[in-house]
């Protein structure tokens, strides 16, 4: 019967900051096919035990607040239905490759400041332009293809869970920053590429990545972070040896 | 210096000490021109060394456990 509830177990993996204590507590709730972790964790924190503490705001898998690991994967509990995990028992846990806060509420605070290191905005040279510009900042079709699948990122840090580069070594910038890079680098308004790529050239950039793809494959919003740091290799190495920047960013205005 | 240096470096080894060892396995029946399997041997010898260098870089700058973070 689609529509019947069906008893889950939830265990979920809390953590209390005053005490450092990690441990796993079960509860049971009731779910339909429409219920989503999110929906089962709210529900918990309002009938069984308010002590919960979890972060969320959308629901809608727009904000990226609800990033947690779900049965050992990091998703968004907004957007992952516990009948569609096929499992009577659901593990539920923080982020662990960010700082834990209390139970599944991580320290977002390192990820945006990596964030905002690689000038995540359309870098305007000139002043003159950027307060008052003379025209619009026309674009091509195939300028915006260039950028488009990469602009999706919702800053939810699950590439950044999954990564075991990031999670073994916390200087390295991480999938989503370099990802961005890469995205704010293939928009042709944007005109700070060389001081991006001079950033990231280094082995904490984006000599950093070893390529293991698991970004790509917990991305919710299907960004290939992965993808986005092996060409910005291309794109470091030819500004290196020639100094020259990526060509097809020519600016149309 | 940049990082990038270095890793082409890294690449041109990874890519060139087997290219080389295959050569080096092609001229074995032409006797005469010991000077260049001379060569190639050095060069060989040279690329896997700095190749072994990147890699043991690669161990302690990459694979090294920091628990900064995260307690």
């Amino acid at each position: 019967m689609e529509g019947a509830n069906r008893d889950i177990k939830l265990n979920i993996t809390r953590y209390r900051p005053e005490t450092h204590e990690m441990n796993r507590v079960q509860y049971v709730v009731k779910a339909n096919k429409y219920t989503t972790v999110l929906d089962a964790l709210i529900k918990v924190k309002e009938t069984q035990d308010s002590t919960l503490s979890v972060r969320y705001s959308c629901r809608m898998g727009i904000c990226g607040s609800c990033g947690m690991v779900i049965n050992g994967r990091p998703r968004l509990a907004c957007e992952t239905h516990l009948l569609s995990l096929g499992q009577d028992e659901i593990y539920v846990g923080p982020m662990e490759g960010h700082p834990i806060l209390k139970d599944l509420v991580v320290d977002m605070g390192e990820f945006f400041e990596k964030h905002k290191s690689v000038m995540p905005w359309l870098y305007v040279d000139n002043i003159e332009e950027k307060f008052s510009a003379k025209s619009e900042y026309r674009q091509e079709r195939s300028e915006l293809d260039y950028y488009l699948p990469f602009s999706y990122c919702i800053k939810c840090g699950l590439c950044v869970d999954a990564c075991p580069v990031s999670n073994t070594k916390p200087g390295f910038l991480g999938p989503q920053a370099l990802s961005q890079a890469y995205r704010y680098n293939s928009d042709s308004r944007d005109k700070g590429e060389k001081l991006r790529l001079e950033k990231i050239d280094t082995f904490e950039g984006v000599w950093g990545c070893e390529y293991a793809g698991a970004c790509s494959e917990v991305c919710p919003k299907g960004v290939d972070p992965a993808l986005a740091i092996q060409l910005l290799k291309l794109d470091v190495m030819k500004f290196s040896f020639t100094g020259k920047v990526n060509e097809r960013k020519k600016a149309k205005f | 210096m940049k990082a990038s240096k270095v890793m082409v470096l890294e690449y041109i080894s990874m890519m060139g000490v087997p290219l080389l060892l295959i050569i080096s396995v092609i001229i074995i029946p032409f006797h005469g021109i010991n000077d260049i399997k001379y060569v190639l041997m050095g060069l060989i010898a040279i690329g896997a060394l700095i190749y072994g260098a990147i890699g043991i870089k690669d161990v302690y700058v990459k694979g090294e456990r920091i628990d900064g973070r995260g307690k």
